[in-house]
């Protein structure tokens, strides 16, 4: 697992592209902060800073972790991979994991920027579930870019999914907004999807909100996992289809 | 038990339009321990398609193919412990990375583990003479080199059989023969090799048998030796100072294809038959000839007398 690890930290960190993230949004960050500032409304800055974080992880994901089994298609390593399929989804899953986890030091860069560029307290009174759900986020989140890469080698339009599943998911991951703001039928849908746990969870833990967690807390440990199961199955599928000659080993 | 037993093998695609591409069609094959056989076909002759199921990475549309005695198909597992894929060309490896990382990664990949992997890594890098080089960036390298790296990757697991697709295409005359020396060197090691090359001299050099393939079909196999003297191929003649006259007498014989004189006076022949060679060389030398080669006929003169030409450049 540590070759897996370490392939793809030297992949990332070789390309600067891959990277931009966590150099991008701090950027964005000072933007919102000042903006927050300016109409004198700090009780808003912690919801910019989660939303910044819970954004850029997304965002990181679907453009960069989801991009791996098709990346190796390019570099023509897929074939070879595929001589150890096991293996291979041990290490996308690493791989994909590694990548979405490099977007949580985004959440510290923009806290920090928060707090000593323009003075906002940005408590974390819950430090224990901001850090359980962080990491149950990155699960969630890698399962869904699992999910993306295989449909990227299933469907020839895989590259046009990519674009099409950011910003709904930013409304329905409830990063924008509470998904309780949402309309009704939406909020059922979103309340389906682990990332307005993952979020809710995080803005409770910052705030220091009383009342129980639990119900939150299961309902995104469960649905990351599926997300998880979900991302390995369709990927095993994809692997599957390429062996029968039904999907391109090579781009 | 043969080391590769492909019989009956076909494989069928559908194409971009729907319809249906025969890949390989009924292919039986036998590649026995410790022999190095020549796969020899133009392009879409279905040399890949073959090595991809040899390999576990496709499966056969019907037919059975086992290596080692093991099932492609049904033992697939156990067959990518006992085989090696080399792949030919610029791509296949993490041009970002090392030799050493790329060969750390693969090795996990196989499940080596730790030390091992470490000491296996570098064990080939020495071996493979890329020890110099082997903390550049593979993207660095030149086309000779990446395909050492190929090579040391699919020796990781110290296989018993290697199937090589086209291991030297697209790589200098130089760089090729350098490749070459390691698969000698592989092949008096005891290794058994099946090789998917266009190259006639690769094969010639290299294979103790060859099989022609060709639209997915088996054309003819056998030694070397045995396709040129089974095959009366054309023995090919080349005279300088010739006349249009002496030319002209040369083609009037039986078995006799002329080209040229051109304008110095040279003529290339192709001659099929014993017979045809000595009065070629009769009535050169009666005329005067004196520059005059005889050449045997090589594997490429089986191949294009069995092989439509096509897209061929010899
Ligand atoms: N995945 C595929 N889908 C459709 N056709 C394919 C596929 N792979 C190979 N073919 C076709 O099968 C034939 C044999 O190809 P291939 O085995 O690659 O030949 P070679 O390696 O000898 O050049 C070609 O006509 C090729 O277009
Ligand atoms: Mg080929």
């Amino acid at each position: 697992m540590a070759a897996f690890v370490q392939l793809q930290w030297l992949l990332l960190t070789r390309s600067p592209r891959l990277l931009a993230t966590l150099f991008v949004v701090p950027l964005y960050a000072v933007v919102f902060f000042t903006t927050v500032r300016s109409y004198e409304a700090p009780e808003l800055a912690g919801t910019v800073a989660l939303t910044a974080f819970s954004m850029s992880m997304w965002s990181q994901a679907m453009f960069v972790a989801a991009e791996v089994v098709d990346n190796d298609r390019w570099d023509g390593t897929l074939e070879p991979s595929l001589l150890t399929p096991n293996a291979y989804v041990r290490s996308l899953v690493t791989r994909v994991c590694t990548v979405t986890a490099l977007s949580v030091p985004v959440l510290v860069e923009v806290i920090a920027i928060g707090r000593v560029g323009f003075g906002f307290p940005l408590p974390v009174h819950r430090p224990v579930i901001a850090l359980t759900a962080t990491l149950l986020l990155v699960v969630g989140t890698a399962g869904s870019a699992l999910l993306v890469s295989a449909l990227m080698i299933i469907v020839p339009v895989g590259r046009l999914l990519q674009n099409a599943l950011t910003y709904p998911f930013y409304i329905l991951g409830g990063l924008v907004l509470p998904v309780t703001s949402l309309p009704a039928p939406v909020e059922w849908v979103a309340r389906l999807f682990f990332l307005s746990h993952g979020a809710q969870l995080l803005r409770d833990a910052m705030s220091g909100a009383d009342g129980s967690h639990w119900g939150d807390f299961w309902a995104l440990f469960v649905l990351s996992a599926m997300q998880l199961a979900a991302g390995v199955f369709l990927l095993r599928r994809a692997l599957s289809r390429a062996r029968r000659g039904e999907a391109r080993l090579y781009a | 038990m043969s080391a590769v037993h492909v019989e009956d093998l076909s494989r069928r695609f559908r194409g971009r339009k729907g319809q249906e591409v025969t890949a390989l069609d009924a292919v039986s094959l036998r590649v026995e321990e410790g022999e190095v056989v020549g796969l020899l076909g133009p392009n879409g002759a279905g040399k890949t398609t073959l090595s991809r199921i040899l390999t576990t990475l496709l499966l056969p549309t019907s037919g059975s193919a086992r290596v080692e005695g093991l099932d492609v198909v049904r033992e697939a597992t156990a067959v990518r412990e006992r085989i090696g894929l080399v792949l030919g060309g610029e791509r296949g490896l993490y041009g970002r990375l090392t030799a050493r990382q790329n060969l750390r990664y693969w090795g996990a990949m196989q499940g080596l583990t730790g030390s091992h992997c470490r000491t296996r890594a570098d064990e080939l890098l020495e071996r493979l003479g890329l020890a110099a080089r082997a903390d550049d960036r593979v993207e660095t390298y030149s086309r000779g080199m990446v395909q050492r790296v190929h090579l040391a990757r699919a020796l990781l697991r110290n296989p018993r059989v290697l199937i090589m697709d086209e291991p030297t295409s697209g790589m200098d005359p130089h760089a090729a023969q350098g490749f070459r020396g390691l698969v000698e060197e592989l092949r008096d090691g005891g290794s058994t090799v099946l090789l998917a090359t266009h190259d006639m001299q690769e094969a010639q050099l290299l294979c103790s048998r060859v099989t022609l393939i060709d639209h997915g079909r088996i054309l003819r196999e056998g030694a070397p030796k045995d396709l040129l003297t089974g095959l009366d191929s054309p023995r090919t003649v080349t005279a300088g100072g010739v006349s249009a006259v002496v030319a002209g007498a040369v083609a009037g014989i039986p078995g006799v294809a002329v080209e040229g004189p051109t304008p110095e006076g040279l003529v290339t022949l192709r001659v099929t038959g014993d017979d045809a060679v000595s009065e070629v060389l009769r009535i050169l030398t009666a005329a005067g000839v004196h520059e005059l080669s005889v050449a045997a006929p090589t594997l490429a003169e089986v191949y294009r007398s069995i092989i439509e030409d096509r897209e061929f450049a010899l």
